[in-house]
């Protein structure tokens, strides 16, 4: 079983690139299991019809950790891949970062993580403790993180970097950076800007996905690209993630960026 | 001599906030207090409660409730389980009801303020009581003396008269007794007490902290209570409660200048007293008494500078077993109190 977790600054595309990397996974005839790991609980809605499933937080509020069971929070969604979401508090209320701690907890329990590939799908930033939680061991040995080339997108995963770099030297803990994927926004060198920051923090960009109409229809449509239209340029695109993801052997302990070394690369690629 | 016993160990001044809070709230006889966390940070203090009144003369039990928060109202947040305890609390029919919040309520973001303001019908005074945010036994109980001052109605600005007693240490054994001795000293200036801010009053002896002449702490660190009151009442305040002699003569005769009373007659019939007591302790004059197992408050108080200048009873190393855990004793009766204790200890020593 390979465990991957996903990380990257709100709104970056994280969920997109999780659930079309699931798909194409799937599609390679692999078992996939997706979990959504932020109280937003929309990470699997392209793999389920655009669908919000009921989360494993809900079920802890009504029926309490002993009345779960699998078939309850663990949803098939596209070409059988298995959906989880973690949930959590409503707005403003609550420790979201508990949640994600007790979610992991019951799955375990559960026995739920079963199949060839687990992919954690976890909210924004590392805000605190619980966001970390796929990244202890037993869980995510493998860490994507997805950016942009814009400033603020490449300083969140920089943070990424440092969370990764202190729960590596933990005894026993094997979650290492398994690489950087851009995902573009079309700016100027974006390709080369976090190529370059991805070796700064001594791992690799290891996908470049271009920015691309496609993505949206899929998503107006309520599916992943690899459903939507299979045989485009961006299906191929996460179907070579996905090709990338499963052959990767490159896993590091990152060492994250000063801010002064972060805005001098990004001053290096101001747009002309 | 085992660390448990060392005095920086037991300082009683560096327990859980939520004591030190809980010390004050359940002063208020017909209050019911609720602890909003684990149900563990309650019961760890209702135990506490219930084994000093085991020793305490005139004890009771105070009602003190749990929200019993769980992993889920973690979660999701415990202000339902807290509004929920509130309506149980009613039916004890409090007067008033005091929420302590726990740490866990203040990691996690409770709005506790909020919740207690949607809710009509009986006073709920909210008091911070997570100790991670840099606090012990001491910051609770400041804290919710605080607070308490806050919650009176409005002063009308009636004539003053009286003395408020504030911040009487509700979990020491001698609590009752250094009060009694401080009340008699008032007395002897013609001086009541008002209210005992706070220990076993009703809550609507809180409305009429305002109306009182003068406040006395039971020591400095309340300072800033008493400093408050001036500010918001006008009162004026002293800063302690004396302990030996020449403070009690000290307490007397500037209580006296504060609210402008000739305190002649006062002073003189506290020095009989005081010489009397000289008297029925002159046998022990020249004693020496060990220093293991005082309290460090009692060590570096003048009340054994005085013992020495005035019976020279000195504190050694290897002098007779003496054991005097307690904070100094208050007031000429307070000195009468350590020599009997030291007198016992001498005959068990025999």
């Amino acid at each position: 079983m390979q465990q991957i977790a996903i990380y990257g600054k709100g709104g970056i595309g994280k969920s997109t690139t999780a659930a079309n990397l699931s798909a194409a996974l799937s599609i390679n005839g692999l078992s996939v299991l997706q979990v959504g790991c932020d109280p937003k609980r929309d990470s699997t809605r392209m793999l389920m019809g655009g669908k919000l499933i009921p989360t494993v937080m809900d079920l802890l509020k009504i029926k309490g950790e002993r009345g779960i069971d699998k078939d309850e929070i663990i949803f098939s969604g596209f070409n059988g891949i298995k959906c989880v979401e973690a949930g959590g508090p409503d707005p403003g209320i609550g420790c979201a970062g508990r949640g994600i701690i007790a979610t992991f907890q019951i799955l375990a329990k559960l026995g739920a993580m079963d199949a060839d590939i687990v992919i954690y799908d976890v909210l924004g930033d590392v805000v605190c403790g619980g966001f970390a939680m796929p990244m202890r061991e037993s869980f995510a040995e493998e860490v994507y993180l997805v950016t942009s080339g814009e400033l603020m997108s490449l300083y969140a995963a920089n943070n990424i970097c440092k969370a990764i770099e202190r729960i590596s030297k933990r005894p026993k803990n094997r979650c290492r950076l398994a690489g950087v994927i851009c995902n573009a926004k079309n700016l100027y060198l974006e390709e080369d800007l976090v190529r370059e920051f991805s070796d700064m923090i001594r791992s690799k960009l290891i996908h470049f996905i271009p920015r691309d109409p496609a993505v949206q229809v899929a998503e107006l449509n309520r599916m992943t690209v690899i459903e939507d239209s299979p045989d485009s340029e961006m299906a191929y695109c996460y179907s070579d993630l996905a090709k990338k993801v499963l052959n990767n052997n490159s896993f590091v302990i990152p060492k994250p960026l000063e801010l002064d070394a972060l805005e001098e690369l990004a001053q290096k690629y101001r747009p002309l | 001599m085992l660390s448990k016993n060392l005095h920086k160990n037991t300082d009683r001044c560096s327990g859980c906030t939520l004591t030190g809070a809980l010390s004050v709230t359940t002063g208020v006889t017909d209050a019911v207090t609720i602890v909003h966390g684990p149900a563990g940070c309650a019961h760890h203090n209702l135990s506490l409660f219930l084994s000093i009144s085991k020793t305490a003369k005139n004890s009771r039990n105070p009602v003190i409730l749990s929200t019993r928060l769980k992993e889920t109202d973690i979660i999701f947040g415990g202000e339902n389980a807290l509004k929920e305890t509130i309506s149980h609390a009613l039916i004890y029919k409090p007067s008033i009801i005091f929420i302590l919040s726990t740490c866990i309520v203040g990691i996690t973001g409770d709005d506790v303020e909020g919740t207690c303001a949607q809710l009509k019908g009986v006073k709920i005074v909210p008091i911070p009581g997570e100790g991670f945010l840099g606090g012990g036994f001491r910051e609770g109980f400041i804290s919710a003396l605080t607070k308490l001052s806050d919650v009176q109605n409005s002063f009308q600005g009636k004539i003053k008269s009286g003395v408020n007693i504030i911040g009487e240490r509700n979990l020491e054994s001698s609590a009752e007794f250094q009060y009694i001795e401080v009340e008699r000293l008032l007395n002897s200036l013609n001086l009541t007490v008002r209210t005992r801010f706070i220990r076993n009053i009703k809550a609507a002896s809180i409305d009429l902290i305002p109306d009182a002449s003068l406040n006395v702490l039971r020591d400095p660190s309340l300072v800033k209570i008493g400093e408050y009151l001036k500010q918001r009442y006008g009162t004026p305040y002293y800063s302690s409660f004396p302990e030996g002699f020449a403070e009690t003569k000290r307490f007397i005769s500037e209580i006296a200048g504060i609210l402008d009373m000739d305190p002649t007659d006062a002073l003189n019939y506290e020095t009989l007293i005081q010489e009397a007591i000289k008297k029925e302790f002159f046998d022990l004059k020249g004693l020496r008494i060990s220093r293991k197992n005082l309290h460090l408050e009692l060590l570096t108080s003048n009340l054994m500078d005085e013992l020495y200048a005035d019976l020279n009873i000195q504190v050694t190393e290897e002098g007779i077993p003496f054991r005097f855990v307690d904070t100094p004793p208050v007031g000429s009766n307070g000195v009468r109190y350590i020599l009997t204790k030291i007198r016992k200890s001498q005959i068990a020593g025999l």
